[in-house]
């Protein structure tokens, strides 16, 4: 699979695009502080984490006893990168569109 | 980056609303502009297949179907040898056709972007870093 779309794959769990924002919005996090902010268990939220990390959203780092999670934007980069793409294909699709209005018109 | 939840473009066509519908609607009209192959039944529900040439397929399912003025379709979750540039995974299209002096304004509208909320946080925080 694509890896973008491992991306959105991931991000079609809506608890799982919370922690993605939240981890976008601020630094790294560990997974009893993400549970206290998000209302779901300490093991939801640690399978969550996991899922992100597979995606390569997010890389987990031990520092200690606690694991820390930070974003990685690379994911979320590519992603933007699809939608741009689709806004190409609209532009594309309508332009095409546009002349065989037009050239049926004049026919 | 983009951070909006939609896709939005439009384009001006010489024809009132009434015909610009059948260029949405009617399979052979969409295999001239949105895809190689379209199977459609474009009825609230119905089922959609599009097919591009060396490029794979899609399938959409129509949600809405205001004749001559709205026409929805949500596009499938990406199963594995879709093709991803034509549409997102799960994302809505909203096409609105409006009168315009010219004949009609076609308006379509892809949304539900399930990056755009992370992307948004991350430019609002990449945005606060730089000002930092």
């Amino acid at each position: 699979m694509h890896q973008v779309d491992a991306v959105f794959a991931a991000l079609a769990d809506p608890t799982r695009r919370q922690v993605i924002e939240r981890l976008a919005a601020g630094s790294d996090v560990t997974a009893t502080q993400l549970a206290s902010e998000i209302p779901i268990t300490r093991q939801a939220v640690a399978k969550h984490l996991g899922a992100l990390t597979a995606a390569h959203l997010a890389t987990a780092e031990r520092h200690g006893r606690e694991t820390r999670y930070t974003l990685v934007p690379d994911g979320l980069s590519d992603a933007a990168g699809w939608m741009a793409d689709v806004g190409l294909r609209w532009d594309e699709r309508l332009g095409a569109l546009q002349k065989k209005v037009e050239g049926r018109r004049q026919a | 980056m983009a951070s909006s939840d939609q896709l939005t473009r439009e384009v001006i066509l010489p024809v009132p609303p009434e015909e610009a519908w059948d260029s949405l609607t009617k399979e052979a009209e969409l295999e001239a502009w949105f895809a190689d192959e379209v199977e459609l039944d474009p009825r609230p529900g119905g089922e959609a297949t599009f097919r591009w040439d060396g490029r794979g397929s899609r399938r959409a399912i129509v949600e809405e179907v205001e004749e001559p003025r709205r026409f929805a379709f949500r596009w499938d979750e990406l199963p594995d040898g879709a093709t991803r540039s034509e549409g997102g995974p799960g994302t809505q299209v909203v096409f609105t056709l409006h009168d315009h002096p010219s004949g009609t304004r076609l308006v379509v509208v892809e949304s539900g972007w399930r990056a755009a909320a992370p992307l948004g946080a991350l430019k609002a925080h990449l945005s606060a870093m730089a000002l930092a």
